[in-house]
């Protein structure tokens, strides 16, 4: 699987669904691009899921944001939980998996704190330095273990049901923004 | 000359409304030099009462136009809609013994007269002449149960002093529908304006097509709602009276009899 | 007047629903075609979309029981409803063991199919539609006329207006304004959420797992904020393995919304420990008519339907009245035959099978090639007919067996062109003096000259 050509043609179909793609050079660490971003557009508050770099972000960011909720440190009550990443100006994630010829992210189940991070900020930062890379759905389901949980998001949220005319952001984030890191995935 | 025997068959709605088209079809194939054969004691194919859901009454039209059609070489007719009947739709008929034998055959051997041209005896020049501006409707069965759309298209292009227009025009029904047209006449009135409008737009002098059910409801929807502003109200025409104008016997709106001559 | 009838008569004279339906309908078909046109693996992907179906509906019994094994071996429950009031019951009974009595709910067809609205409504438990479409659709009292798009016979200004009175938030017509209030009114709602209902497009046998489509987000925190979740679908959305789903869900996005894949795709499973996931998760299976149809030989083909719309965007008849005059759930031409084959009777629905004139539109967008003017047909056919009618049938019959006959009945038409149906007569000039045959008989002997050819059938 020719990894770097799939990845380059999941920027060009997330771009195509209204996503943002963001990718770094070798010597570049994710943590101060993501904390780039949130100065760059005043992202006041953020929360975070349970993935494995959510460490160095944390360290990375807590001098100038305001980390609502880091379900990598603690668990949260599921209505305190709801609470606080509904407050959050974004969310952070990783991804397990991206598709390539749909631009698709695919979250999985096992974080903590995955869903509500992704799902209910204006803005979701994913971060796909550690994901899989497959080419289509197939390949995606042909390969992914079957015991767990996944969401497949393809883009901002978004509806028609006015007149047919395309809104971004109906209940979900309004922008999803990709970090990748070529290279140096999982370090930071 | 060419030598296929044909049988004409005459739906019901052209035999009694639209003797026109009949007569064109049989100068159209005579000009071919076609061995031409038409049995008169021919009626309808059935479709009417199969899509009112009467299936015994339809199954006995069927049977009667098997036994009548089901020794000619080929069988040809000017209207989409019923060459579809026959071809496609008796298969819901539960035809039994000879009679399913005989349509399973019959089926292969029957045309619509456009696809007959074009598609069996190789003809896409006619040696027409129709000076208009002339726009097709495609009507519904002949389109998506027979893919019938290059055919008429191609032998409109060679047709001598024809400009064709509304050649990109999305296919939508009319709203005729048969029965649907009896039992909802101000819904199909209103498909037939919209149908109608968007025909209109590049202000074609005919609107033809291979059905004329189809073109007799544009028709009345066109005098129904007058023309749109700065156009003309199209007159409707079978594609088969285009194609039996020629320089010598040209078109003449009030001519119905075979050749022109009675 | 049938109450259909007299829907379409209103609708017929509603030119802000036409132009609504209209320009709706034009833009999704233009977004499908989008799609479509240019894909060369399109036929083939239909071809292996409807083998998927198909084998779906012929092992549904035994697929039932696989999910069955798989989703309650993972803690989750299933239920199968015989009907409408025992799947209310159903699903009133898990919410009310909860005590919750707020909840949100995704838009789903089947709940819309059994009035689970309704009946949580008198079992005094609110549930909140959160589709953008199906809140517009539930704020204004109505049902959706559309099976994908809910408001779609709304313009901008109404939806406007009904915002305004309903919200009480100052007029706007702008759709993000008005999208951004409903995800505003719609936060607190999914914040406080005791459960979340939504449908289900596929249920997987193999692995257990529950396959959703949406593009809002509101399925999404419906299954991530209650800690109570229920999918409500039918029983022939079984599916044997994971693998069935690629076919499926591409030509789904594609058919329904023109897209190359939908903007959430969930596969869900009740959370095994440590995973993140609803604490509680129940399917509830609705009959409600289904196995009847998946044993009618004719009628069993609908079954195939995987709830795309495209049918409905392309139909003609659809596009001049829009869904609510069927007057049925399920409008348009999958409506007309589905909603005469769910429920306790079959043929609930007698009249809508007229509604179509057969032009064959339906059949060709339909992603697994279900073959609707067929089983109109057919509908047609098994429907009893009024005794009016059938004296009038016969009396074609009669008229059609003899070309004698056929000749009077046109004579007669001919004569009082303005009374006999409009397929006789067409609104034309009759072609002359008498039809097509007499001319030829009349004219034997200049068939037998040499310049023309025509024979009739005695001569040979
Ligand atoms: S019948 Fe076919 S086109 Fe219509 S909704 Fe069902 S799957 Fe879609």
């Amino acid at each position: 699987m020719n990894n770097s050509k799939n990845v380059l043609l999941f920027q060009k179909q997330l771009l195509a669904v209204n996503g943002e793609f963001i990718s770094l050079d070798e010597n570049q660490k994710v943590s101060s691009l993501v904390k780039e971003f949130i100065t760059s557009n005043s992202i006041k508050s953020i929360v975070l899921s349970d993935f494995s770099q959510h460490q160095d972000l944390v360290e990375a960011l807590e001098e100038d944001t305001e980390i609502l909720a880091d379900f990598g440190s603690r668990s949260y009550p599921l209505d305190e939980a709801g609470n606080l990443c509904a407050k959050a100006d974004a969310g952070i994630t990783d991804v397990y998996a991206i598709i390539a010829d749909t631009g698709t992210l695919v979250i999985s189940s096992r974080n903590r704190g995955d869903r509500l991070c992704s799902s209910l900020p204006p803005i979701h930062l994913a971060l796909i330095g550690n994901s899989k890379v497959y080419l289509n759905f197939e390949e995606f389901i042909e390969n992914t273990p079957k015991e767990h949980t996944y969401a497949l998001i393809t883009g901002p949220s978004r509806t028609a049901d006015i007149e047919k005319k395309l809104i971004l952001g109906a209940h979900g984030p309004k922008r999803v923004v990709v970090f990748y890191s070529e290279g140096n995935a999982g370090c930071t | 000359m060419l030598k296929t025997k044909v049988a004409l068959f005459v739906p019901c709605l052209v035999d009694q409304a639209a003797v026109q088209t009949a007569w064109a079809t049989v100068q159209i194939l005579e000009r071919l030099g076609i061995h031409l054969t038409y049995d008169s004691r021919q009626t309808c194919c059935g479709q009417a009462m199969f899509n009112a859901g009467y299936l015994n009454n339809a199954r006995g039209s069927a049977e009667k136009f098997i036994r009548l059609f089901h020794d000619a070489e080929y069988i040809i007719a000017p209207s989409g809609s019923c060459v579809s009947m026959v071809k496609h739709r008796y298969a819901d008929l539960d035809l039994s013994g000879s009679f399913l034998r005989d349509w399973e055959s019959l089926r292969l051997r029957i045309f619509e007269l456009t696809e007959f041209l074009v598609d069996n005896l190789g003809v896409d020049d006619i040696g027409s002449k129709f000076p208009f501006k002339v726009g097709i409707h495609n009507s519904c069965h002949a389109l998506r149960e027979l893919g019938i759309k290059a055919q008429p298209l191609k032998l409109l292009q060679n047709v001598e002093g024809l400009t064709l227009v509304n050649e990109d025009l999305v296919d939508e029904c009319c709203g005729f529908g048969g029965v649907f047209s009896a039992k909802y006449p101000e819904l199909s009135a209103k498909m037939g304006k919209h149908r109608s409008q968007q025909l209109e737009i590049d202000s074609p002098e005919f609107i033809t097509g291979v059905d004329d059910s189809c073109l007799m409801h544009l028709k009345q929807a066109f005098k129904t709602n007058g023309a749109l502003p700065g156009k003309t109200i199209p007159q409707t025409i079978h594609i088969a009276r285009i194609l039996a104008s020629t320089s010598s016997s040209p078109f003449d709106s009030e001519s119905y009899s075979y050749g022109g001559e009675v | 007047m049938s109450t259909v009838k007299y829907k379409i008569k209103s609708a017929l004279h509603d030119q802000q629903l036409y132009a609504a339906i209209q320009n709706a309908s034009n833009l999704s078909t233009a977004k499908r075609d989008d799609q479509i046109l240019g894909l060369d693996d399109y036929e083939s992907s239909r071809d292996a979309a409807r083998e998927v179906r198909q084998r779906s509906v012929d092992y549904s019994p035994r697929l039932i029981e696989k999910f069955t094994r798989e989703f309650t071996a993972l803690g989750g429950k299933v239920y199968i409803a015989a009907n409408a009031s025992e799947a209310n019951r159903i699903t009133i009974n898990i919410l009310k063991s909860h005590g919750a009595e707020k909840g949100v709910k995704s838009k789903s067809m089947v709940t819309e199919e059994i009035f689970l609205g309704r009946a949580l409504e008198s079992a005094g438990i609110d549930a909140v539609e959160t589709d953008l479409g199906e809140y517009i659709v539930q704020l204004a009292g109505e049902k959706p006329s559309h099976i994908t798009a809910p408001a779609m016979h709304k313009s901008r200004q109404s939806i406007g207006r009904l915002f305004a009175e309903k919200l009480g938030i100052k007029y706007t017509d702008d759709p993000a304004e008005l999208t951004e209030v409903a995800r505003g009114m719609l936060r607190e709602r999914f914040l406080n959420a005791e459960f979340g209902i939504s449908g289900a497009n596929f249920l997987i046998a193999e692995t257990g797992h529950i396959a959703i489509v949406e593009n809002e987000g509101n399925v999404r925190l419906g299954l991530s904020i209650p800690p109570v979740y229920i999918a409500v679908t039918g029983i022939e959305k079984l599916l044997e393995k994971l693998a069935d789903l690629s076919p499926l869900v591409k030509m789904l996005a594609k058919s329904a919304t023109g897209q190359k894949f939908s903007g959430y795709f969930h596969l869900l499973k009740p959370s095994r420990e440590g995973e993140d996931g609803p604490e509680e998760m129940h399917v509830i299976l609705i009959d409600n008519g289904r196995s009847r149809a998946m044993a009618d030989p004719e009628m069993r083909e609908m079954m195939l339907c995987i709830r795309c719309g495209a049918c409905l965007n392309e139909c003609p008849v659809y596009k001049t009245i829009g869904g609510h005059a069927y007057d049925s759930t399920y409008p348009g031409p999958m409506g007309s035959v589905l909603s005469n084959l769910l429920g306790r009777n079959k043929m609930l629905h007698q009249e809508l099978p007229d509604l179509s004139t057969l032009c064959g539109a339906c059949k060709d967008v339909c992603p697994v090639r279900i073959d609707l003017p067929k089983l109109l047909l057919e509908l047609r056919a098994r429907r009893e007919k009024p005794l009016s009618h059938n004296m009038l049938a016969s009396g074609w019959k009669w008229t059609m067996e003899s070309s004698s006959r056929v000749e009077v009945a046109g004579k007669f038409a001919r004569m009082v062109e303005k009374v006999v149906p409009k397929v006789m007569s067409g609104g034309v000039k009759p072609g002359g003096p008498g039809s097509f045959r007499t001319q030829v008989e009349k004219r034997k002997s200049q068939v037998e000259s040499p310049k023309s050819k025509i024979r009739t059938d005695d001569e040979q």
